[in-house]
Formats: structure tokens, C-alpha cells, sequence
């Protein structure tokens, strides 16, 4: 009897570590698990692995990078959503996950179930077409699509993805339409079929872009951001040529929803450090990621705000609910 | 402008630190490929980051070492016990494993290290030499070409089935499981019944790994309990040079389809293997040897899929396109040494891209002497007793399955895979096909799809366009080629 007496206080005092969340102050006591939706090798794991080194040395406790590709990066940010509010589990999301897919429908988490911590990285989107194109600058675009009267197929990533939506703002705004067509490879299939002429006109992030641009074989006809990248002077913005839209795809921190208070500033706090690491500039600055920052409440705001611009695509698109109409 | 140093580049590579790094590479990347669910895509994903303060030669050419390893390892638990380590290695199981069965394990493994090493080394010399050319082939494939491609994959089903109407039964069935997730056009969910684990469709390594592992798993608990268990005498050792001159058709043929398969971007080791042998059995004296044991299978198979590597390489360097999965993350591994994988490479770093094309070769010749050695090492698994051995490769099985994506749901779909897998065996059914429909289905799916939005519904492009005319020609004559031989020599063959 006084044997199983002794078990089960030794019982309730282990488990009783795992009811109560830690106070603020110690955290973290174990490790963090940064959770990324993507496959190991993507451009969202490469990024997480390059903060995972000067997030340690923040936090003092070491970061594991944990990938659950599918469904678009839905699969891992729904396990973001289902995670225990602790701090210990930290979503890189982009705005796939946070906005588009969440309107596509057939989901068991919505944007409420997740708190923004940061907004700290943009990719910008460039249209892209073949160098022997005769189209040389959005002006012909806008003519040669409304020429071909909606037949003018353009490469994109997934129908509905990250890289289209923007490029779509740019569409409503000139009046045109296109034939959007998917490569199962992504943004590599895209280029061969530019490269190889069976599309006419893709839209493409600049790391996907530069080797073949380098080489002359393909045109950027403008960078969907508010100014000139560095690493492309002599590509301009939609805004120089008279289109006033700006777009692109960005990656965020975010954690469960009912997160203490006290172990988010602490985890905002060690991002933002994190992300002045010098050789985590480098990696990105070879990756051609812009570096940003947006703190919980601007990101909030901002979160919103692109919520509302994309949503009125979709609905144009009749991407809203395809999957659960 | 001077031309570039190609000695000095080459040579760099013959460093001890860098040696050291490739061999490291192929060793792993032996490991990795052998073991089921991890696979040589992931082998290389997970070691980029490792990459990153290294030298770029020695850095990459440890991945490519990871890359060739893990590629030629799937052969040894494909022959062994009858678990594709990699999918590359799904259709050496056919003639490998029942030559480990009748003792002859040495020989396979042994055949699988030549004919591996072979395929890798002839693609090597195609990437080396050839490059620039063949790359631009590569852009030739637009959806069409890729549709017609995709069905002459596709008709191989009919000849690795003993009864067709059987064969063409479940290769539908693995057309229609192709088709659950989301569309491959508009990405609309099908057949998902609202399980976010299947958003993506059928893990198609869990599946494979449930259909040929856990399948047999179940065949063999069905004897586990008698009581006369027959252990495999190991006899015999690896091939002769006589055997081996004997298959140099089949490793030829294979070498030159997985180089060209491992070009077009988009299709990898998984479907190089399956028409290396398809085409090995075609044209084979004795086809009906095929599936019982021949060498001459085992040769095809792994010559094809290793000679992908070097193919894939060729559009990675010469355009910036990944020739396959692997290739695809090799494209993170170049970003992160501040190299931009395309035309220009070739012009602004000569010493990385000689120094890959070096140590590529390398690779293979680590991988034949690794493997050579370790033959029979890896033979040793057969004397394991049948109950530890079973036990064992669940585990890994599970282990491996979840490993690929941390989702429950792949457990899950191994699981009735396997239950699937082993009534198919049961009755007869070719798992094989199943495989092959898994693999080609989705590209015939997306291809057709998308050349009939590129040319509004005019759906002759597939016979008024050369390359794609050449693939729809080539299906047909696959098609009928055994009826033809078969009215021709006025006997039945058996398939």
C-alpha cells in the first residue's frame, strides 16, 4: 500500500510540470520547435535553418526545425494551430497559409487560431516572359492580351498560389485576363516551359529567375514591389509604368492562439535580433529575399489589410470555397 | 578571355579533404538509400544546411556523393527483403528478390553494384561531354511530349502482367488512387473526404513502402510458425566477368534510357527504372524468365536509375533546371554557396562546375568499391531468423513512412496499402502495376490537362508534334510487339 502511495505522488509530481505553463520568465526551459510547412530544402527551410543558429544563441536553448509539407503549407499550419500554446511550437508561415488557402476552404483552422508575431521576410514577384517575345514592357502586355482575348497562358507555381494573387491585382487593374497554367514542379517547372517557349508569359520570384535572366534568355518586364530591387537595376517597378499595385509573398512567425503574453515579447524579441544576424543577411541577400519587419501589432493591421485586397481577387477568380462548394 | 584551367580544376578535386567528403557522402547516402522511407531527395535536403560553410566543390560534391549513394542503396533492401529502400529501386524488387530467395543474394547485390556503377559512370561522361546539347533537347518537352511520354510508361503494364485484363484492372486502380488530393490544375480537393492528411494525395512512399513491404510482411507471417523454417543458404558470389559481358545489352540500353529520362525535366528514377526494365524484357530471348530471378533484370533496373543522376545533372548546370527531385534541392544547395545554377555558370565558375563533373565520377567509382565490399556484409541480413527479420522491418517501415512528411496519415495509408498489396499478391495481381500508375499517372493527368488549355482543345497536337508522335508511335509498338512475336514464331509466349 505505502509502495503505491509512494508511485502516485511520484506520478502527479512528474506529470504536474506538463499542466502548468512554465512562468514567463523562465522561458524557454527546453527546446523551441520551429515548425515549417514546407519540404527540407524549399526556401522556407533554408531560411529557418539559416535563423535557427542566432535564434539559439538568443533564447539559449536550442531551435529545431521541423518540416510538415502538403496541402499548400495548410498541413503544418494547421498543426501550428492544434500545437499547445506554450511558446515551444512556432509557425514560418507565409500568406498562402494565413490568407489564401483559408479562402480555398476544406480547412480545420482559420486565421483567428494563430497570433502574428512577425512579419520579417518579403519575396518579390516579377512577370516574366521569353527574350524573343516582341512584348517588351507592361504596356505590351496589356495589348497583347487583350489581343488574344483571355488565351494568353501564363506559368504560374499552382492556380490560386503564392506568386499568383499579386499578379492577378495587376490584371484587374489593366483590364486583362490570362490562362493561368500550374506546373506540379513549381516554379522550375514554370522556367522550363518559359525557357522552352510552350507558355507565353510566367510570373516568377527572383531566385528562380536569375541564372537564365544572367544568360539573356528571358525579359523581366517589372518587379511587383515599391521600388527597384538592388540585384536588378534595370528592372522597373508596375508603379514606374504606370500601374499603381504592389504584391508579393511573405513568410511570418506565428504561434497558437492563447499564448501568454509575457512568451510572446520574449519570442518577438529574440526574432528580432535573430534577424539582424549577419550571416543570416547573407544567406538571404544570395537568396534575393527582401528583409523586413513588422512587430505583432503592425503585422496584425497588415495581416488584415492583405486579407481584404486578396479575398476581392479570389472572389473574382471564383477560387472562394472550391473546395468546399 | 583565358581559357580555364581544366587540369588544375579537375586536380583540385583529388584533395584529401575532399576525397574524404564525397566518399563520407556515398557511404551516407548508402545508408540512407537502403533504408525504406528515407529517400536520396531527403538525404540531400537535410545535409544542405551542413553545406554551407564548406568550400563549394568539396560542399557539393559531398550532395552529389549523398545523391549517387542514395540512389544505388535502395537496390540492397529491394534484393534483400524484397523493400524498395528508394523508388528508384521499386522494380529491381522483381528479379532481384527472387534471386536472393533461390541463395543467390552475392549475385544480385553484386550485378546491382556493376550495373549501378556502369549506368552512373556512362551518364557522368554524358553530362561531362555533352551538356550544352543535350539540355537544350530537354526544353523540347512541352505538355504534349510529356503526355505521350507518360503513356509509353504507362503500357508497360501490359507486358509485366501475367494476365492482362488483370493488369489493366489494377493499373486502373493506381490511376484512380492518383487521383485522390488536390487537382493538379486548379488545386481543387478530390476524394479527400475533408482529411487534410490526404491534401496531397496518396504519400506515394508510404504507399510503396505498404504495398511491397508490409504486403510481403503478411505473406511471410502466414509460415512464421512452422516449425522446418527454411533459411536461404547463401551460395554463390558476385558475378563473373563473364555473366557480366553476358547483360551488356541490358546495362548499355539501361545507361542510355536513365540518362535521357534523368535529362527531361520532371521525370526521375522511379519511371527510368521501370522502362529500362520493361524494354529489357521486350527485347529479351527469353522474356518469361523475367520476375523469376533474372540478372539480366536486376542489370536494366539499376543501371537505369543511377544513370538519372548524371542526366538530371545536365539541365541543372546547362540551364538551371533540375533534371529531377534530387536535383531540385540541389538547386537550394547551389543558392546557398551564392551560385545561381544556369547558362552562366559555365562561364563564371569553371572550377565548380569541372569540380562537380570530377567528382561525379568519383561517386560512382566509391560507390562500385563500397559496394563491391559490402556485398557480402549485406547478404549477412538473410541469416537472420525469419521472426527478428519480420519484427525489423515493420518497424523500419513505419519509422521510415513517417519520417517523410511527420504526417499520421502516411502510417495510415501504408497500412492499407499493405492490407491491398497482400490480397493483390494473393491473387495474382501485379503490385508492380499498381506502382507504375502511381508514378506516371499524376504527369499524364497534368500534361494532358494542360496541353489541352494550351491548345484550346485540339488535342492532335499529340500526333502532329515530332517528339510527342515519336512517344505515341513507340507506345503502340510496344503494344503490339508480343502479338506480333507471337504470330510470327506461331507459339504462345508466356508472359
Amino acid at each position: 500500500m505505502k509502495k503505491l502511495a509512494t508511485i502516485l505522488v511520484t506520478a502527479c509530481v512528474l506529470t504536474a510540470g506538463f499542466s502548468v505553463t512554465a512562468a514567463a520568465a523562465d522561458f524557454p526551459q527546453r527546446p523551441v520547435t520551429i515548425v515549417v510547412p514546407w519540404g527540407a530544402g524549399g526556401g522556407s527551410d533554408i531560411i529557418a535553418r539559416a535563423l535557427a543558429k542566432p535564434l539559439e544563441k538568443e533564447l539559449g536553448k536550442p531551435v529545431i526545425i521541423t518540416n510538415k509539407p502538403g496541402g499548400s503549407g495548410t498541413v503544418g499550419t494547421s498543426a501550428v494551430a492544434h500545437s499547445r500554446p506554450d511558446g515551444y511550437t512556432v509557425g514560418l508561415i507565409n500568406n498562402t497559409g494565413l490568407i489564401h488557402q483559408i479562402h480555398y476552404g476544406g480547412l480545420d483552422y482559420t486565421k483567428a487560431d494563430l497570433d502574428p508575431l512577425a512579419l520579417f521576410l518579403r519575396v518579390p514577384v516579377f512577370l516574366v516572359v521569353n527574350s524573343a517575345s516582341p512584348i517588351k514592357n507592361l504596356n505590351d502586355y496589356v495589348k497583347a492580351a487583350k489581343e488574344k482575348n483571355g488565351s494568353m497562358t501564363l506559368g504560374v507555381a499552382a492556380v490560386g498560389g503564392g506568386t499568383h494573387l499579386p499578379i492577378e491585382l495587376f490584371f484587374k487593374a489593366a483590364g486583362i485576363k490570362t490562362q493561368p497554367m500550374p506546373s506540379k514542379s513549381g516554379g522550375s517547372g514554370v522556367i522550363t516551359s518559359l525557357v522552352g517557349n510552350h507558355i507565353d508569359s510566367a510570373v516568377l520570384h527572383p531566385s528562380e529567375v536569375y541564372g537564365q535572366y544572367k544568360a539573356g534568355a528571358l525579359r523581366v518586364l517589372g518587379v511587383l514591389d515599391d521600388k527597384r530591387l538592388e540585384a536588378y537595376p534595370d528592372v522597373p517597378t508596375f508603379k514606374e509604368q504606370g500601374y499603381n499595385v504592389t504584391g508579393q509573398v511573405w513568410r511570418s512567425f506565428v504561434v497558437p492562439k492563447n499564448t501568454p503574453k509575457d512568451v510572446k515579447d520574449i519570442l518577438v524579441k529574440a526574432l528580432e535580433k535573430a534577424t539582424k544576424d549577419a550571416t543570416y543577411l547573407e544567406t538571404l541577400e544570395k537568396l534575393g529575399d527582401l528583409p523586413t519587419w513588422m512587430g505583432p501589432a503592425e503585422f496584425a493591421k497588415y495581416l488584415d489589410e492583405d486579407d481584404a485586397k486578396l479575398l476581392a481577387i479570389i472572389k473574382d477568380l471564383d477560387l472562394y470555397n472550391k473546395n468546399t462548394k | 578571355m583565358q581559357p580555364p584551367d581544366t587540369l588544375g580544376f579537375v586536380l583540385a578535386v583529388f584533395r584529401p579533404e575532399c576525397l574524404w567528403a564525397i566518399f563520407v557522402g556515398v557511404f551516407g547516402g548508402t545508408v540512407i538509400g537502403a533504408l525504406p522511407g528515407l529517400t536520396a531527395t531527403m538525404g540531400v535536403a537535410l545535409l544542405i544546411p551542413l553545406t554551407f560553410g564548406m568550400d563549394p566543390v568539396i560542399g557539393l560534391n559531398m550532395l552529389i556523393g549523398i545523391y549517387v549513394g542514395g540512389i544505388y542503396g535502395g537496390c540492397i533492401s529491394s534484393i534483400l527483403v524484397k523493400t524498395p529502400g528508394t523508388p528508384a529501386s521499386a522494380a529491381t524488387v522483381l528479379d532481384g528478390y527472387p534471386l536472393a530467395q533461390k541463395g543467390q543474394a552475392m549475385k544480385a547485390l553484386g550485378m546491382a553494384t556493376i550495373a549501378s556503377g556502369i549506368g552512373g559512370l556512362f551518364s557522368c561522361v554524358v553530362l561531362a561531354f555533352m551538356a550544352p546539347m543535350l539540355a537544350s533537347m530537354a526544353l523540347k518537352f512541352g505538355p504534349a511530349e510529356y503526355f505521350s511520354l507518360a503513356t509509353f510508361g504507362l503500357a508497360i503494364i501490359a507486358s509485366l502482367s501475367s494476365d492482362i485484363l488483370k493488369g489493366i484492372l489494377v493499373g486502373c486502380l493506381g490511376m484512380l488512387l492518383s487521383c485522390i488530393g488536390a487537382d493538379p490544375i486548379g488545386g481543387v480537393q478530390r476524394f479527400t473526404f475533408g482529411a487534410t492528411g490526404f491534401a496531397d494525395g496518396v504519400a506515394f512512399i508510404p504507399a510503396l513502402i505498404g504495398l511491397f513491404a508490409i504486403s510481403e510482411v503478411m505473406v511471410q507471417i502466414e509460415h512464421i510458425f512452422e516449425k522446418t523454417e527454411v533459411t536461404i543458404k547463401l551460395s554463390g558470389s558476385i558475378p563473373t566477368l563473364k555473366e557480366t559481358l553476358a547483360c551488356w545489352k541490358t546495362l548499355l540500353r539501361g545507361s542510355i534510357i536513365g540518362t535521357i529520362v534523368g535529362i527531361i525535366p520532371g521525370t526521375g528514377s522511379g519511371t527510368a527504372s521501370w522502362i529500362a526494365y520493361s524494354e529489357a524484357k521486350r527485347t529479351s530471348k527469353h522474356p518469361e524468365r523475367y520476375g523469376t530471378g533474372e540478372l539480366d533484370g536486376v542489370a536494366a533496373t539499376e543501371s537505369a536509375n543511377n544513370a538519372v543522376c548524371g542526366g538530371a545533372l545536365v539541365p541543372l548546370l546547362a540551364l538551371g533546371i533540375p533534371g529531377d527531385s534530387v536535383t531540385a534541392v540541389l538547386v537550394g544547395g547551389l543558392m546557398i554557396q551564392g551560385l545561381a545554377p544556369g547558362p552562366m555558370l559555365f562561364a563564371e565558375r569553371p572550377d565548380v562546375v569541372i569540380g562537380i563533373f570530377t567528382g561525379s565520377f568519383l561517386a560512382n567509382i566509391f560507390m562500385i568499391i563500397i559496394g563491391l565490399l559490402g556485398v557480402g556484409l549485406f547478404a549477412q541480413v538473410l541469416k537472420i531468423p525469419k521472426r527478428t527479420l519480420v519484427m525489423a522491418i515493420v518497424m523500419f517501415c513505419v519509422l521510415g513512412s513517417y519520417a517523410i512528411n511527420m504526417n499520421v496519415a502516411d502510417l495510415y495509408t501504408m497500412l492499407i496499402f499493405g492490407v491491398v498489396g497482400y490480397f493483390l499478391q494473393k491473387y495474382n495481381f501485379s503490385l508492380a502495376a499498381v506502382c507504375i500508375s502511381l508514378i506516371l499517372g499524376p504527369l499524364a493527368e497534368e500534361n494532358l490537362r494542360l496541353a489541352y488549355i494550351a491548345n484550346k482543345g485540339d488535342l492532335t497536337v499529340f500526333v502532329t508534334r515530332p517528339l510527342s508522335a515519336l512517344f505515341v508511335f513507340l507506345t503502340v509498338f510496344s503494344l503490339f510487339w508480343p502479338i506480333y512475336r507471337e504470330w510470327k514464331t506461331g507459339k504462345k509466349i508466356p508472359q
